[in-house]
């Protein structure tokens, strides 16, 4: 959504991912395979970049190699690259950032390596509500330099030795790989999930359901729009054309746009984050909205009438979305602006 | 009179077939899913 609103800043993203990914669906389109694509090949460079940090470290053939296959196996990095986000990037821009620095030294070093991670680890400590994988994309660059020191080490010792850290990589790593991306089918991944001993978690101190949120926010959005779809029908012509829909969050207003559009759904609003921003309806007053989620009798305060158009199933979704109401709201009591300046929330 | 300082050393070669074997099997797995689910 941010893409469709080019700026130089945003509530809760830096702009320059914003500003690839508008360039991107311009050539591209917005299918989400096209818009998949970028990250991946993303982190395909940064598994080449990463070797040759290694060399650039005077590290050979074997330190390059398996600094690389530390970037293939490390599950994170698969987690990070098969979606778009601004954390496509942020291995990529620590890996370019290092590599000027390396670059600038008279000798290659390491010790930059450990102060730049030091530095940016002290911060976030500092900053007191930053998560560890803040400091995911730090690492390629620290793996690169453990791989020169291995090479050091493993190079005098014999071909088993040699082959042992590439081994330990692939067979540790290959049972986690469903837990990074879905490759899985859900009914499967559940138990597998569990017998590995990994309970779902979030994030964000929210309550979780049987999947991570991460797996977990990529279910239910289709059922969602189904109803907002259904809700809108039952709207008369007349009414369609000055209704709004209405988010609780960037994500039930960015999945019903863009799911919604090539169904004759206009862009949903939302008073979450950069939502609020972009405004109330461009069209109409606001005096129909069709409100996805929230409390009938809180809604009950800001329109005359609200009815309950029907409940969303979709037990693998968050549990905050998983049974949410879609309602119509008629007769808004106040100005359009005065309640658009109730409805912002940043979080 | 100063020793003659040895020539700098040139950097390992990149190993450029097997980073990119590795890039492509990271692409790969990356494209199964994508595929499936995008």
């Amino acid at each position: 959504m941010c893409a469709d609103h080019p700026a130089f800043g945003y509530v809760d993203h830096r702009p320059l991912s914003v500003w690839i990914l508008a360039v991107w669906k311009r050539l591209l389109g917005e299918a989400l395979v096209a818009i998949r694509l970028l990250p991946a090949l993303v982190g395909a460079a940064c598994v080449v970049l990463g070797g040759e940090f290694a060399r650039a470290l005077d590290g050979g053939r074997w330190a390059q190699r398996l600094t690389a296959l530390a970037m293939v196996a490390a599950p994170v990095y698969l987690g990070t690259h098969h979606v778009f986000s601004m954390n496509s990037f942020a291995a990529l821009l620590w890996l370019l950032a290092m590599r000027a620095v390396i670059a600038a030294l008279d000798a290659p070093r390491r010790w930059p390596l450990a102060v730049a991670w030091l530095v940016v680890a002290a911060i976030l400590l500092l900053g007191g509500r930053s998560r560890g994988n803040y400091l995911v994309p730090a690492y390629p660059p620290l793996l690169a330099a453990g791989a020169v020191a291995l090479e050091r080490f493993a190079g005098r010792r014999g071909r088993m030795v040699r082959a042992l850290p590439f081994a330990v990589l692939v067979l540790g790593s290959a049972p986690l790989v469903p837990l990074a991306i879905p490759i899985l089918p859900v009914e499967r991944y559940i138990p597998y999930a569990k017998a590995l001993g990994q309970e779902p978690s979030t994030d964000e101190r929210k309550e979780v359901g049987p999947l991570s949120q991460h797996y977990a926010d990529m279910h239910g959005w289709q059922e969602l729009t189904d109803l907002v779809v259904r809700a809108w029908e039952t709207l008369t012509p007349e009414e369609r054309a000055r209704a709004a829909i209405f988010g609780q969050n960037y994500g039930e207003a960015g999945a019903v746009t863009v799911l919604g559009r090539r169904r004759g759904l206009p862009e949903a609003i939302s008073g979450h984050n950069n939502f609020w921003h972009w405004g109330p309806p461009k069209r109409g007053d606001g005096s129909i909205v069709v409100i996805i989620g929230g409390d009938e009798a809180d809604h009950m305060e800001s329109f005359a009438s609200v009815t309950a158009v029907d409940t969303l199933h979709a037990p693998l979704a968050m549990p905050y979305e998983r049974g949410l109401t879609v309602f119509i709201g008629r007769g808004l009591r106040r100005p359009l602006a005065e309640a658009w300046g109730r409805v912002r929330h940043y979080d | 009179m100063d020793a003659p300082q040895p020539p700098p050393q040139a950097p390992p070669p990149l190993d450029r077939r097997g980073l990119a074997l590795l890039a492509l099997a990271f692409l790969a797995l990356e494209l199964v899913v994508i595929r499936q689910y995008g």
